[in-house]
């Protein structure tokens, strides 16, 4: 097991008595090379979560595990070198384009991996390859990232990450923002980046993201933890809108199908290829 | 980073908050002259200064200024309060006679000049104090609009004070906008092994321009959208507005005006004599107490 959640809980305090329960007893685990999206919507805690595997925030109750590190409030248990756990977790927040800052492209990405210790020529080297990862050719190294398109800041900054060759990626809505192209672009990154064995934890509001790309999927709800299945388990649910989800493209589609009086059963069919061909058979069958 | 250190306006239903926001910009200003003034020898000027903090505090009961955030406040001065101190004794100027120790080489420190940053110190915290009175019992609505009221008279040499004003309010708009958007960027750099709160100088000078910078541009990319969204909700800077709220002058604006008046006159009495009469009030108050019994 990569990373461990136990049991934590986590409460914002605006003074004034004022206080918000972000996340409430929430445990699971995530395997080494698992695609796990975080779904729910707005203020379900999704963000408080992500922030606590790398360390920025540390839970109010409960622990959270990667590896050989330990987050937690308890300051005998928690790890002495939590600097060390951002390198092992790379974290990619929402519009990560703001976290640009160098004059050049290839500068900006060095930036974390010098950080973490790395000599120049071998930061570079890193972050060479990170560019490349990316799609993004060496003409880009010189320019300024200001000057680059929406698309390609985004991908900057995620190279900008993936230089300090993290084992585990934390994204926060990847593609928020993003033309379809870009969008598209981005998410098989992510994926390729999967199929390399990095672990990929991903916070969406994207059903068809998660319906395509995940393999696991966590479901809160008011600061609650609802659910942790597979994607196509999920969406199989009659009352998945229980959980305040939109419901896949797919699975609005068989949906209709069922209203609609279609015959065979549609629970194993989980892509297009195999809706379009049962379709076809049905037609068939008459 | 915490936006309640800047001493936030809390919505309460105080007097204090009650009162019209030209009158406690102007009482601002009047405390804070009152503070300054000159008061003769250091006994006095303590003596002073201790008053008026007894009256900042009793405003601040009133007007229910959080305590803590006022403490929060000061801790963020420490440096400038050293900076102070050290300037003000290694730096004697004026006649000073009672040597506190002298160094080999014959320079010495002196009473006096502690004395003196020690007041310095006392008149900055009092004028922070105030200042947080009036930040976090008026809105910053209020406080433009009655800057602006204050700028009215430039009006009549054709000066744009509503161009201003604006500009005023939209800068305190985005006071916590700005902030939240530093924080976010602060926990993206710290993911690539930025550590902002340890480290040498010059790595320290490094990881503020990753905030520095990231900022600035998105303080560009926002104004340069709030001037579109601006202009296509047709603003004309130069129009004239009308607005939803306005001010009044109250009885109760009348009443503090006079009580505050009558404060300030006292003092700027007691400083007169202790300045050009050269009586040292406090002795002389309590020789009368000693005569009396």
């Amino acid at each position: 097991m990569q990373i461990e959640i136990k049991n934590i809980s986590y409460i914002y305090d605006y003074g004034n008595k004022e206080t918000y329960k972000a996340l409430d007893n929430v445990s699971f685990n995530v395997e080494k090379g698992d695609f796990l999206a975080i779904v729910g919507k707005t203020g379900a805690g999704k963000s408080t979560l992500i922030q606590m595997l790398n360390g920025l925030l540390v839970p109010d109750e409960g622990e959270v595990d990667v590896d050989e590190f330990v987050v937690s409030k308890d300051k005998k248990k928690r790890s002495k070198k939590l600097f060390l756990l951002r390198k092992k977790v790379g974290m990619v927040f929402q519009f990560p384009e703001y976290q640009l800052f160098e004059e050049t492209v290839l500068k900006d990405v060095m930036f974390g991996p010098k950080n973490f210790g790395m000599k120049d020529e071998e930061a570079m080297e890193v972050a060479k390859a990170a560019l490349t990862s990316v799609h993004l050719s060496s003409k880009f190294y010189d320019r300024s990232p200001f000057e680059l398109s929406g698309g390609e800041k985004r991908k900057v900054a995620i190279a900008g990450i993936l230089a300090s060759k993290p084992e585990i990626i934390v994204l926060d809505e990847p593609t928020a923002g993003l033309d379809p192209i870009a969008k598209i672009d981005i998410m098989n990154l992510i994926k390729e980046l999967h199929d390399k064995g990095t672990t990929i934890v991903l916070v969406t509001h994207d059903m068809d993201v998660v319906m395509n790309y995940a393999t696991k999927v966590v479901v809160l709800n008011d600061s609650k933890l609802m659910k942790i299945t597979t994607p196509s388990a999920l969406f199989n649910e009659p009352d998945v809108e229980k959980y305040s989800l939109e419901i896949p493209t797919l699975y609005k589609f068989k949906r209709l199908l069922k209203s609609e009086g279609f015959k065979k059963d549609l629970k194993a069919v989980n892509d297009f290829d195999s809706l379009i061909a049962s379709i076809v058979e049905e037609k068939n069958n008459g | 980073m915490d936006s309640r250190v800047f001493g936030k306006f809390s919505n309460k239903n105080t007097i204090i908050h009650k009162l019209d926001s030209r009158l406690k910009i102007f009482a601002l200003i009047l405390l804070m002259v009152i503070i300054f003034l000159n008061y003769g020898d250091f006994a006095n000027s303590f003596a002073v200064l201790g008053v008026v903090s007894i009256i900042i505090v009793v405003i601040m009961l009133i007007g229910r200024v959080s305590f803590l955030s006022f403490l929060k406040n000061l801790k963020a001065l420490w440096f400038m309060m050293v900076f102070l101190m050290l300037i003000n004794c290694l730096i004697p100027y004026g006649v000073y006679t009672h040597v506190m120790f002298t160094f080999p080489n014959g320079f010495a420190i002196y009473w006096e000049a502690l004395f003196n940053a020690l007041r310095v110190g006392f008149r900055i915290i009092l004028m922070v104090a105030l200042t947080m009175i009036l930040t976090s019992t008026t809105s910053p609505l209020d406080i433009t609009y009655a800057f602006e009221w204050y700028l009215t008279p430039l009006k009549l040499v054709k000066f744009p004070t509503q161009v201003i004003s604006m500009t005023i309010s939209l800068a305190l708009r985005f006071i916590p906008t700005l902030l939240e958007e530093a924080q976010r960027i602060m926990r993206a750099q710290k993911s690539r092994g930025v550590d902002y709160n340890r480290g040498i100088i010059s790595k320290k000078i490094k990881s503020i321009t990753t905030l520095v910078i990231p900022l600035l541009v998105s303080c560009f990319s926002r104004s340069d959208e709030l001037a579109l969204a601006m202009d296509a909700r047709g603003y004309d800077p130069y129009a004239n507005r009308t607005r939803y709220r306005t001010l009044n002058f109250g009885l109760k604006d009348t009443l503090f005006l006079a009580l505050l008046l009558v404060i300030s006159a006292g003092f700027i009495y007691l400083s007169v004599l202790a300045s050009n009469f050269n009586i040292n009030f406090l002795t002389y108050l309590f020789k009368q107490i000693g005569e009396t019994f």
